[in-house]
């Protein structure tokens, strides 16, 4: 097909398009306003989700519990409000007419189970839990308040299906172990993916944990709507709306780490304390909202040469042009001192690294500039413009040689949303992305990548829904062959019962090279690294089934079961004894099932979450298990909860990793020393007044049990520590 | 809920083993120990060197060949890193190692040098003046072997095992 032919056809697809916007516009709307309330305690309820069924709008509560949708078409309607720790409401009958106010106060009742009830990572919009057709974990803000996360792979390490081998995240084994380059999750904040231009590795110290409302994991493959990157899953950091009343918010926190288990690993007579503070203010001046934050964090570090010291500056902003028109913008700025502690010395002294590493640091800068507009032009036509600008600089004085590399990325994307008829709701868009990089290890590189994506979600009955969806992508890396990809997908979600859902879905998935990968020239701890220009991306098709059940008024249980076969995988592997480069390996698959269940006993005093992900890694070339993952992941959350004490217990068991590559011995002594990860990590928290002003205490003690173990060979992961957390808002 | 109160105690209980250890410290160890003695003229950084105790001694085809021998087999036992890229070998005159070994006959102690990714022995353990003969030494179980004495001479480095006699440098 030519060129110019494609062009008309958009034309006539874009001329449709405002066509049926033209007509929409021609009628006149209602409106509905009211305020969301507890049953229990009569308190506004900040963060519920309001929607209306069938279409596309619907809206968050604010700060006192009050919302305002705009533009709904005159007819009879089901409103949905619902927000975790709340049982759905769903208010049938709701009748709205021409240019008529409608006020509709809402009374939730507390729910037993803690179940996020929409999402909106799978669709790229607002779902409910049962129209997903994929895998989607949840953190919530109450569990994140209870943890005392200072980035966010803190919080993830108890989600089920997830392990972080350090900070690079692994979903359902798809990555490895590549010192971050390279990840096959696609970490977004607020729909804005946030990956380094460079290594194209997740930096989770550049997201500030204060101001998460949630987090949303999806799992498996997800590149006919997200690209590149989201080949394992995504993982999306949504950040809390900026209150309408002028707020201040104080977190102050310290603590230290305990003596090591084994006197022989002490090694300095000091105390090694953690410390830092967050201060953020915000205030709204007529149609505009603001939040300024500063925050700095410090940690001595449990190992020698292991301290680290950030700081951090942040702004979030929104104008609201119309009700159903807004822009946000975030500006984001971190700079790190940190030293770099890559492998121990030995066994015998596991907190001390080689004395060649003593004095290495690697110092960073990272801004972000991105901006969202958003424009509800009618019930049935909404559109986003969204985009990023990320700079990265580090420099490191690792080995006495001094690295430096500078990146630049820059992604933008154009979404819409259409609902055809009440059956199809059309999500499209075009997203691009350039990346620069100047660096020491990767030379001068250029990234680009172009996609168009379409979705269709079909609603053939009330409780059967299909969705299709294919995403194209162009992407040139340097001198790189440049690549089209197609990245079809199917997913189907059925409402079997009120209480059972099912899901299939099956899909292709990508993911281009890293610059990092394909071109990274180096050498540290006796290895050297070298670059594939030959380098070409990684394929794969997945698919899931899987089943949601709310057993009980006190049980729900989810359960699925997976497969991922690769093409091209991209592993680090050493090519002679002490080279290492990127290549296209093997050939892998990936089988497992995930069983999780949301328990809550004793009229939800006490609350016991349990997941369990059982995973066959194989290298399909070698016939072997694939390096860097583990079998099973096992994780248990307890909270108790009494009047205003929370006291929780979590667990994780994560079984020995089964292979590595067995070179690292040559440079790391006792590289193959691991064991299975046996964690208990516990906190207490309550509320209290201090003069009229409310306080959150909390205490952490992580690693309760003083256990010894590597996620990475040669690098014994934390060991208990304390941490004491104040807060408070006003 | 009984049973699964009991599975997380079991749970919790194995989490207090404290999972890695030390090496215990009354293990029975054998070896050798000795000093490598650096002579000539000597590259003043960049370099890592090891010391490598091999059970058979043969004409090596490279120098892979050796650390495929380390990697795959217990043929060569390798020592780790004694000298590193920062360590600036012009200020030292010689380094005192002790070397944990298996019981075992070793017919060739040798000292390697990295830069990189290229290899070569640079110090043999021999008595022989010219180095080409190398010498053996028997660990035997609880016994270090003392005095495993290495010239490492950069005006007359050894000739490599798997290359012709004197070509070594």
């Amino acid at each position: 097909m030519s060129f110019g032919k494609i062009r008309n056809k958009f034309k006539i697809l874009i001329s449709l398009l405002i066509f049926a916007v033209s007509l929409s516009f021609a009628q006149q709307y209602g409106v509905l306003k009211g305020t969301v309330t507890s049953k229990e305690t009569n308190q506004p309820l900040p963060s519920a989700n309001v929607m209306i069924k069938g279409t596309l709008i619907g809206t968050i509560t604010d700060f006192n519990g009050k919302y305002s949708i705009q533009k709904i078409r005159p007819g009879k309607y089901i409103l949905v409000v619902s927000m975790i720790g709340f049982r759905k409401e769903e208010l049938t009958d709701v009748v709205f007419e021409t240019g008529v106010e409608k006020i509709l106060n809402i009374s939730m009742e507390p729910a037993a189970i803690q179940v996020s009830q929409v999402v909106i990572t799978a669709g790229k919009r607002e779902q409910s839990f049962a129209e997903v057709p994929a895998s989607v974990s949840v953190i919530d803000p109450q569990t994140l308040q209870r943890r005392n996360a200072v980035t966010i792979d803190d919080a993830l390490r108890q989600v089920s299906g997830v392990s972080l081998i350090e900070s690079q995240v692994s979903i359902r084994g798809s990555s490895g172990y590549s010192k971050g380059v390279g990840s096959r999750t696609l970490m977004l904040v607020d729909g804005i993916p946030l990956l380094t231009g460079d290594t194209g590795e997740l930096v989770f110290e550049s997201v500030p944990t204060f101001n998460v409302d949630r987090i949303e994991i999806l799992k498996g493959a997800a590149s006919a709507l997200y690209g590149s990157g989201a080949m394992g899953g995504v993982v999306n950091v949504l950040t809390k709306e900026i209150p309408d009343l002028p707020q201040t918010y104080l977190r102050l926190y310290g603590g230290f780490y305990d003596k090591p288990y084994y006197p022989e690993w002490k090694w300095s007579s000091k105390t090694q304390f953690i410390n830092g503070f967050y201060v953020s203010h915000s205030q709204k001046f007529s149609d505009f909202k603001t939040l300024l934050a500063i925050s700095r964090t410090e940690d001595d570090g449990y190992r020698q040469n292991s301290r680290w010291q950030r700081w951090n500056l942040y702004s979030q902003n929104q104008y609201q042009f119309t009700p159903s028109k807004k822009l946000h913008l975030s500006l984001n700025y971190l700079e790190q001192r940190r030293n770099n502690f890559l492998y121990w010395k030995n066994l015998d002294s596991a907190l001390i690294p080689r004395a060649d590493q003593l004095g290495d640091r690697v110092i960073s800068k990272r801004f972000s500039a991105s901006s969202l507009f958003t424009n509800i032009v009618t019930d049935r036509f909404t559109y986003s413009i969204k985009g990023i600008w990320y700079h990265t600089d580090w420099r490191n004085d690792v080995e006495v040689l001094g690295d430096r590399s500078i990146s630049n990325f820059m992604d933008a994307e154009v979404q819409f949303n259409y609902q055809m008829f009440t059956e199809h709701i059309f999500t499209l868009g075009v997203h691009g992305n350039y990346n620069r990089v100047r660096s020491d290890i990767f030379g001068r590189r250029t990234g680009l990548n172009t996609a168009f994506y379409l979705q269709d979600e079909y609603k053939m009955y009330d409780d059967l829904r299909f969705s299709f969806g294919t995403r194209f992508d162009y992407s040139k890396l340097d001198s790189l062959k440049s690549q089209f990809q197609i990245n079809p997908k199917l997913g189907v979600a059925y409402s079997y019962d009120p209480l059972t859902s099912l899901r299939f879905s099956v899909g292709r998935a990508f993911r281009s090279p890293s610059i990092g990968e394909a071109f990274t020239s180096t050498t540290a701890s006796n290895i050297m690294v070298i670059p594939n220009p030959n380098l070409k991306p990684e394929k794969s098709w997945s698919f899931e089934a899987g089943v949601n059940r709310i057993v009980s008024e006190n049980i729900n249980v989810d359960a699925s079961i997976f497969q991922t076969e690769y093409d091209n995988l991209i592993e680090a592997k050493f090519v002679s004894p002490f080279t290492g480069q990127f290549i296209n390996v093997t050939r892998a698959r990936i089988q497992g099932l995930e069983v999780s269940a949301k328990t809550s006993f004793f009229e939800n005093y006490f609350q016991l979450n349990l997941a369990y992900t059982y995973l066959k890694p194989m290298d399909r070339v070698e016939n072997d298990i694939l390096r860097f993952r583990s079998k099973h992941l096992f994780y248990v959350n307890t909270v108790l909860s009494y009047s205003d004490i929370d006291l929780g217990i979590d667990f994780r068991y994560i079984s020995r990793i089964e292979r590595i590559d067995k070179e690292f011995a040559l440079y790391i002594a006792d590289a193959e020393q691991r064991v299975p990860t046996y964690v208990v990590d516990a906190h207490i928290s309550s509320i209290f007044t201090f003069g009229d002003v409310p306080f959150r205490a909390s205490f952490h003690i992580n690693n309760l049990l003083q256990y010894n173990y590597v996620e990475l060979i040669g690098n014994i992961a934390p060991i208990r520590n304390f941490t004491l957390r104040i807060e408070t808002s006003i | 809920m009984k049973n699964l109160l009991i599975v997380l105690l079991l749970f919790t209980i194995i989490s207090c083993d404290h999972g890695l250890a030390p090496p215990p410290k009354e293990k029975i160890e054998q070896g050798i120990s000795g000093t490598i003695y650096y002579r000539g003229a000597l590259p003043d950084s960049l370099l890592t060197h090891r010391l490598i105790a091999s059970k058979v001694f043969r004409k090596f085809s490279s120098m892979d060949e050796i650390i495929s021998l380390v990697l795959w087999t217990d043929s060569i036992q390798i020592h780790p890193a004694i000298t590193y890229p920062s360590l600036a070998l012009t200020k030292i005159d010689s380094i005192h190692f002790k070397f944990v070994l298996p019981p075992e006959l070793y017919k060739y102690i040798a000292v390697v040098q990295q830069h990189g990714s290229k290899w070569k022995i640079v110090g043999v353990y021999s008595s022989d003046s010219m180095r080409v003969t190398p010498d053996t030494v028997i660990v035997e179980t609880g016994k270090f072997v003392e005095n495993v004495n290495i010239y490492v001479d950069y005006d007359n480095l050894p000739p490599q095992p798997f290359s012709i006699a004197g070509s070594g440098r």
